[in-house]
């Protein structure tokens, strides 16, 4: 770890104006990190202002955070319907310590700020540890502002709010204060991690194996990885399961299932079969995962091999499972694996530089082999054009209203028109605030503040059903005719009458010979 | 490499021995350098803003001889995709899904009987094959491919029962009809995609009247949304307000002129703004440069122009560019540049520029959309009176060569 000047002269005791008015490095990173929160947040709120959030995983992460406020720990209606907790699924207990806020204010917007500006703190440690391996500031800052400019990580981030978006951010941080041999630091931001989400805690386990393996340093590494193991176990094997009495949890039996649907069969799998396990990840095109997590940073990753696998439990997770989702960057099953690609690429670069000062490699570069000047300039010129490549990316591919954009971020650009929003207001301004909803997926956010929220074409008991007929789709899977079915449905069974429609947005309202 | 190298130093060389007998224009490079690299930047832009759009759009069309060709509009080339050594008359050429892959028809006459075999090409790669191989009396038409091109759909018309509409994989390996083929069953005209799984068509029962029918041929659901007894056209569909748009006027004693634009977002119907004392008819596919708008014909009894249609906000709006009355079927490039309109009879296209309404080029060799469907019917073909007057789509389509 570089030590920075101190901000007083030696010797002086007064303070360096020189000093204090410096705009290195470091001060680039936090303005960007600081910018990208600032811009996130704004784009993701205005996103969910005009209907373009979801019911999941918007509505589903905002009725939780209410029901816990309102003393119904992680509660939350399920697609089928049922009241349910969110661990039946997921140990993402850092939901929990947004309930202060939601006593202040209840709003979903504490989820889309704070996720943004979370995501966005992210570059600091990785510039870092980036600046640790590469022993450079500035290359080691533009690759810190390059993650920020991956356009998987915004498309992720703008994707309503996951817990596990914020992950990356305390992993990297966490792994910051294990080299750096800070205990507290590290400890707070590990459980901070592994509270994001179930799997999040294998990747603190692996840095302990990096401890143990690459510092060699046993009395760290050991504990750090027994606890990481543990907490997994626990949550896998007792915590998820005490909410799934006499089943398996729902998802791992859905995304799991060429393996048993449990993770003992994944792990049996593994010992018994393992070439089927390892042709499994790499079939139907899921080695490109690869290509997307590592061809941001042009694959120097590959040159430090003992960092790029520190997430290795997480890809491993993502492409053994079937949902395509989980093997695609723009989700946010990414995100904790994309910063290692960056930190990665910084520790490549230093390795690169290392290799060719090989008397055997410079052999045989002859008189192409770089002189000590060009070699200086190798890290610079790399991170500029992993920034490049990056904002190029993101010009082409990227989510944000000011570059290109793939159509499922049309929304952010392209609104629906200011009369369909009004419209959409008006008719959430009509359900009452305990009233059980059946809602479609875009309106459901804006309705989660109460125990029973269908989604459409779930009716259930509702006592109100609102629909923008202009927006049937739910998820990326878009089957408008059954909801063309259901619609006609509660039109023709006489149990609920229309109360208002207007720009194809329709609210029913349960008659009393439906009650 | 060694030669290389060398041949770099004595360049090296050379640029120095240059510069140092030159100081002054040296001094002036170090100082001024950054203004000619300027300038060449700016001729670049120059050179790029001032050449000539719209150069890879292309319409694929068939021609009254039954040849499908592709044209280019600004020049005039033009290159046989079916061409008149090939055996039987091509209709029906349509580029829905995408600009790589087109799908048309190829009528054979043999005897009493006529076959319409369906065929795909891959504009791309210059190769054509036939998909589905039809039995006599028997006509695969109007087909278009998904948007994922790894489906197929096309209307069937035969001698024994209503037309059905089938969906085919791209190879033609499986095909299933949207609708169980029975007897009585009705019949299904004008299928339009509507997503990877779905497709809107009209279904004409034994009443007579018409209803617009949503299907889901993975999950076979189906669902009314719209019934009408009048003369209906085409539907054109948008996904991000699923909205389905088609014009309608009444049966008897009505022209173009009575046409109006009816929108249906999900089961309602929605007010279409812009316009009011205006025929609005023949809704084309959207167009994402123009930021998805439709383009539609409108005539207000004096003029005939192109106009456009916002399928997310349901408002139609005149553009400047003026056709001739009764033209039909505006198709607006990819690119947004040109707009191509067929004259009255179906017989002609005219391919105009959308900034200015100037015409670019005038193609008088067309396909009348009804010119297949005639031979049908004289082959003795359950062909519904409405196919031939309203639902039979345009017989030409834009091709985005970029794209391909």
């Amino acid at each position: 770890m570089q030590t920075r000047s101190p901000e007083i002269k030696k010797g002086s005791g007064e303070p360096n104006p020189k000093r204090r008015l410096r705009f290195g490095a470091r001060e680039f990173v936090i303005a960007l990190a600081l910018f990208y929160g600032v811009f996130i947040s704004f784009v993701a709120v205005y996103k969910h202002e005009i209907y373009a959030s979801s019911r999941f995983d918007l509505g589903n992460m905002d009725q939780a955070v209410w029901n816990s406020s309102e003393g119904r720990i992680l509660e939350a209606t399920d697609e089928r319907g049922e009241l349910t907790s969110r661990l039946r699924n997921h140990a993402d207990f850092l939901l929990l310590a947004y309930v202060p806020f939601y006593w202040v204010a209840a709003s979903p917007h504490w989820l889309l700020v704070s996720q943004a500006v979370v995501v966005g703190l992210g570059a600091i440690p990785l510039f870092w540890l980036a600046r640790r391996f590469l022993k450079r500031e500035w290359p080691a800052a533009l690759i810190a502002v390059a993650y920020l400019f991956n356009p998987g990580l915004q498309a992720a981030n703008l994707f309503d709010y996951h817990a596990q978006m914020l992950a990356g951010t305390f992993l990297l941080f966490a792994f910051h204060y294990l080299l750096e041999r800070r205990l507290w630091p590290f400890v707070i931001f590990a459980i901070l991690a592994s509270l994001t989400k179930e799997g999040i805690v294998l990747i603190v386990a692996m840095m302990g194996l990096y401890s143990l393996f690459i510092e060699r340093r046993p009395r760290w590494g050991v504990p750090v990885f027994l606890a990481g193991v543990g907490y997994f176990l626990l949550t896998m094997l007792v915590i998820i399961p005490a909410f799934n009495v006499g089943a398996a949890s729902g998802l791992v039996e859905e995304r799991y299932a060429a393996f048993g649907g449990s993770i003992g069969g994944v792990i049996r799998t593994a010992i018994t079969d393992p070439f089927f396990v390892a042709a499994y990840m790499l079939a139907d095109g899921k080695w490109t995962y690869f290509f997307q997590i590592f061809g941001m940073t042009g694959m120097l990753g590959i040159f430090a091999p003992h960092l790029a696998v520190i997430p290795a439990s997480e890809v491993a997770i993502n492409l053994l499972s079937d949902r395509p989702q989980m093997t695609n960057t723009y989700y946010h099953y990414s995100a904790p694996i994309l910063p290692f690609s960056y930190v990665a690429a910084a520790a490549g670069i230093a390795t690169l530089i290392r290799i060719l000062t090989f008397p055997r490699v410079r052999r045989v570069l002859g008189r192409f082999s770089p002189g000590a000047y060009a070699r200086s300039k190798i890290p610079i010129l790399l991170a500029f054009g992993i920034l490049l490549f990056g904002i190029e990316m993101d010009f082409e591919r990227g989510p944000l209203p000011v570059f290109h954009s793939p159509s499922n971020f049309r929304s952010v650009i392209d609104p629906a028109p200011t009369e369909r929003v009004e419209a959409l207001d008006e008719a959430v301004s009509l359900i009452p605030e305990e009233a059980r909803v059946s809602a479609t997926n875009n309106i459901g956010p804006h309705l989660a503040h109460r125990r029973h929220l269908y989604l459409f074409p779930t009716v259930s008991d509702a006592e109100y059903v609102i629909l923008d007929e202009t927006a049937p789709g739910y998820d990326t899977q878009i089957e408008p005719i059954l909801n063309l079915q259901s619609t006609q449905e509660i039109r023709r069974s006489g149990e609920y009458e229309e109360i208002f429609a207007e720009e194809g947005v329709v609210v029913f309202r349960k008659t009393d010979s439906g009650e | 490499m060694g030669f290389l190298s060398r041949r770099l130093r004595r360049l090296d060389a050379a640029t120095d021995g240059f510069l140092s007998r030159r100081p002054k224009f040296a001094s002036g490079l170090a100082r001024y350098g950054f203004l000619l690299l300027a300038a060449v930047a700016a001729l670049f832009i120059a050179v790029g803003a001032a050449a000539p759009v719209g150069r890879d759009q292309q319409i694929v069309y068939a021609t009254d001889a039954g040849e499908i060709a592709s044209i280019q509009p600004e020049t005039g080339e033009s290159l046989p995709i079916h061409g008149s050594n090939d055996e039987g008359f091509a209709a029906a050429p349509l580029l829905n899904g995408g600009s790589r892959n087109l799908s048309y028809t190829v009528l054979r006459e043999g005897g009493e009987t006529l076959r319409g075999d369906l065929y795909g090409a891959d504009l791309a790669r210059g190769t054509r094959a036939m998909i589905e191989a039809a039995r006599p009396n028997e006509v695969f038409i109007h087909g278009g491919y998904s948007n994922d091109r790894s489906w197929l759909m096309a209307n069937r018309y035969s001698g024994n029962a209503a037309p059905n509409a089938v969906v085919l994989t791209a190879s033609g390996a499986t095909m299933e009809p949207v609708e169980a083929a029975s007897s009585d069953s009705p019949a299904i005209l004008a299928p339009t995609w509507t997503g990877p799984n779905s497709i809107y068509a009209w279904r004409k029962g034994d009443g007579g009247a018409l209803s617009l029918a949503a299907y889901n041929f993975f999950e076979e659901r189906r669902a009314v949304v719209y019934e009408t007894e009048e003369r209906v056209g085409l539907p054109s569909y948008y996904s991000d307000s699923n909205t389905i748009v088609f014009a309608e006027r009444p049966k008897r004693g009505s022209d173009l002129g009575d046409s109006r634009l009816t929108a249906i977002a999900g089961t309602a119907e929605v007010e279409v703004s812009g316009a009011e004392g205006l025929g609005v008819y023949d809704p084309s596919i959207p167009v994402p440069e123009l930021d998805y708008a439709m383009a539609a014909m409108w005539t207000d009894g004096d003029e005939t122009g192109v106009g456009l249609f916002d399928p997310e906000s349901w408002h139609f709006e005149k553009t400047d560019v003026l056709v001739e009355d009764g033209s039909r079927h505006p198709q607006i490039s990819y690119d947004g540049t040109y707009v191509a309109t067929a004259n009255a009879e179906g017989a002609a296209l005219t391919v105009r520029r959308m900034d200015d309404g100037s015409v670019v080029r005038r193609i008088g060799n067309l396909q009348p959309p009804e010119a297949a469907l005639e031979k049908m019917e004289r082959a003795g073909l359950r062909v519904p009176k409405e196919a031939e007057e309203s639902l039979a789509p345009p017989n030409f389509s834009w091709r985005s060569v970029a794209d391909s």
